[in-house]
């Protein structure tokens, strides 16, 4: 395929994801314009706040784009943002178009410690990050530790090993889950609307929690990426180029587990956006990561918020589980440029 | 900084000292007790039957194994103590071949070579973008700049990796059989390239060949590798005999052509092996 300019794509993916976040916050069950919710949003911008005039717009239009809508919007844009870079940054790393934070076991990990707070009634709160939540970041990095460990035993392992292991362990986590579900029947229901993903109980808290963590991890992947383009071309022929692959992967996994365990934590299990979105940059613009890193932060970050807005909207007032409008939206779209792109290899 | 800097001065000889690697115990060692000296500024040609030890031998020497037994030193130094950027200005390596689950293009991929010398972030300056273009340039692969790696030919891509180890401008070149997937044509534009790199820039190149003839025509030294030792090393006209061939390659060998005029050259003989 045709790679498009990056610059025009840049431009268009950071207008969009603006754009989006006013539409989608004057979407939902209160009837809110588009301009007036950018009016409020813009009211809160220092400098420009002063010029825009809110007098007709009511308190109460205020505290639902501000306090209800705008941290939903933005924490489902951080998700997008952190699970799509971490899905670039795995599959370069592991050199496998099929890595993803789910293949590595992340994603499970964090459920089952989720889901072992579910059960023993931990609800207890630290600075607004719940129990639930606490445990999932921790669950999910116990097992990308242990999938590690196993994996790549003394310096010793390969880019294939870790990928068993993490599905090994993935499988083991997801049936012990499934052990708690039953043995818990009556808090089955809420472990397994957890696992599907939700972005309903986002808070100014956990977007900053989030965030945290997702701009740290890009910032410290940042001087990377030239590496991680040559780490994509072998480990000899790395390291014959001055890079140390093993240090370099393990550091690039760790990093990338950290933004998968912070988002995961605060949103549940939302599946394929770290597969698909890296992947359709990929066609677009090339696999170098200079490009592709940055472009799937604001990709993601783009059809997270659309398909929660989606999600928060279709059925009203009745929620879809996120995870679920991901997939519908995202497989076909995906099956779709791999047809364009047939017999090309992946970012060919 | 300095200090660093001095230490990894131009290598003016590798020493490798009874290496023996045994990575799987159910089989013989891949490297037994190998020894042998690499000097500057000659072309070596590396040879040997299948599994005789060649890539292994390569590897070591690019600090690509760790040494386990035995030593490999650069300049008197342990190889172990040099970091690995320092090694990649001095030696480049063109394998057999690279990964391709993730695509780059030609361009990209050459660019790779300049790694050992960019700087924080890895940003290519103008310097790397020049010494890029001239390296394609050179192995004419010019043209594919912008083809993703994915749809060359094999023959495309072993000149393109030659490519990005000519854009590296290391002082030595190893190159694990780089004309294997060539047509005559190419595999003589690669070894004149090589040949070239040696007379006229002082580059060291150390060849594994598959083509012992290739290996007699170009190569000032031989190596001939069997079963993880060295069954001789010196210059090619000592070596390059057909009785030494015959008993490392288990194959008759007859020689054509006379002394003093030009290179001699070796036809295998049907029917006679074993």
């Amino acid at each position: 395929m045709k790679k498009r300019s990056p610059v025009l794509i840049s431009i268009a993916l950071a207008v969009g994801l603006i754009a989006l976040i006013i539409a989608a916050s004057s979407v939902g069950a209160a009837d809110i314009g588009v301009l007036d919710s950018l009016r409020i949003l813009l009211s809160r911008i220092p400098g420009i706040g002063r010029l825009v005039d809110v007098s007709r717009i009511s308190e109460t239009d205020f505290t639902i784009v501000l306090l209800v809508r705008l941290p939903r919007v933005l924490l489902s844009g951080l998700v997008g943002c952190g699970l799509a870079m971490s899905g670039a940054v795995l599959q370069g790393v592991l050199r496998n178009p099929l890595a993803d934070p789910q293949v590595l076991g992340i994603s499970s990990g964090a459920a089952f410690g989720a889901a072992v707070a579910i059960a023993f009634g931990l609800s207890f709160s630290v600075l607004g990050i719940g129990g639930i939540a606490a445990f999932a970041f921790i669950g999910a990095l116990l097992t990308i530790l242990i999938v590690w460990r196993i994996s790549f035993h003394g310096g010793k392992g390969s880019v294939v090993g870790i990928l068993l292991a993490g599905i090994a362990v993935s499988s083991l986590l997801t049936s012990v889950i499934t052990l708690i579900m039953v043995m818990q029947r009556d808090r089955l229901e809420m472990v397994y609307l957890w696992m599907l993903g939700s972005f309903s109980a986002a808070s100014y808290l956990k977007v900053g929690f989030l965030f945290i963590f997702v701009a740290g991890v890009l910032l410290l992947i940042l001087p990377s990426f030239f590496s991680l383009d040559v780490l994509a071309t072998g480990d000899d022929s790395a390291e014959s180029l001055g890079i140390d692959a093993q240090k370099l992967r393990r550091r690039m996994i760790i990093l990338s587990s950290l933004a998968v365990a912070a988002s995961v934590c605060v949103s549940g299990i939302i599946g394929f956006v770290g597969l698909i979105v890296p992947h359709i940059i990929r066609l677009l613009i090339g696999s170098r990561s200079r490009r592709l890193i940055p472009l799937s932060c604001l990709a993601g970050a783009i059809f997270m918020i659309l398909c929660d807005t989606l999600a928060r909207t279709l059925a009203a007032p009745a929620e879809i589980p996120v995870g679920a409008i991901t997939a519908i939206i995202g497989a076909p779209f995906f099956l779709f440029l791999l047809w364009r792109a047939r017999g090309k290899g992946f970012g060919g | 900084m300095s200090g660093r800097e001095s230490f990894a001065a131009m290598p003016e000889r590798i020493e490798v000292e009874n290496l023996f690697w045994h990575p799987d115990p159910e089989r013989p060692p891949v490297l037994n007790r190998l020894n042998c000296v690499l000097e500057k500024g000659r072309f070596y040609g590396i040879i040997g039957p299948n599994g005789s030890g060649k890539t292994s031998l390569l590897r070591h020497l690019l600090r690509l194994l760790r040494v386990e037994e035995g030593r490999v030193t650069v300049n008197d130094q342990e190889i172990s103590l040099y970091r690995r950027r320092e090694i990649a200005r001095l030696f480049s390596y063109v394998p057999q071949k690279i990964e391709e689950g993730v695509s780059f293009s030609v361009g990209e991929t050459v660019m790779m070579g300049r790694n050992p010398h960019l700087r924080l972030f890895g940003y290519p300056e103008k310097e790397d973008r020049e010494a890029v273009f001239a390296a394609m340039k050179a192995t004419g692969v010019e043209e594919l700049a912008d083809s993703p790696m994915s749809v060359l030919s094999g023959g495309e891509t072993q000149r393109v990796l030659l490519a990005r180890s000519v854009a590296q401008a290391c002082p030595w070149l190893f190159l694990d059989e780089p004309v294997s997937n060539l047509d005559i044509f190419h595999q003589f534009s690669v070894m004149d390239m090589l040949r070239s790199l040696n007379r006229d820039e002082g580059k060291t190149i150390v060849c594994v060949l598959h083509d012992i003839n290739l290996a007699a025509m170009y190569c000032d030294r031989i190596i001939v590798l069997e079963k993880g030792r060295v069954a001789a090393h010196g210059s090619t006209a000592e070596v390059m005999v057909p009785e030494l061939l015959e008993r490392v390659y288990g194959v008759a060998f007859r020689r054509v052509g006379n002394p003093g005029e030009g290179p001699r050259l070796f036809v295998p003989t049907p029917g006679m092996s074993g």
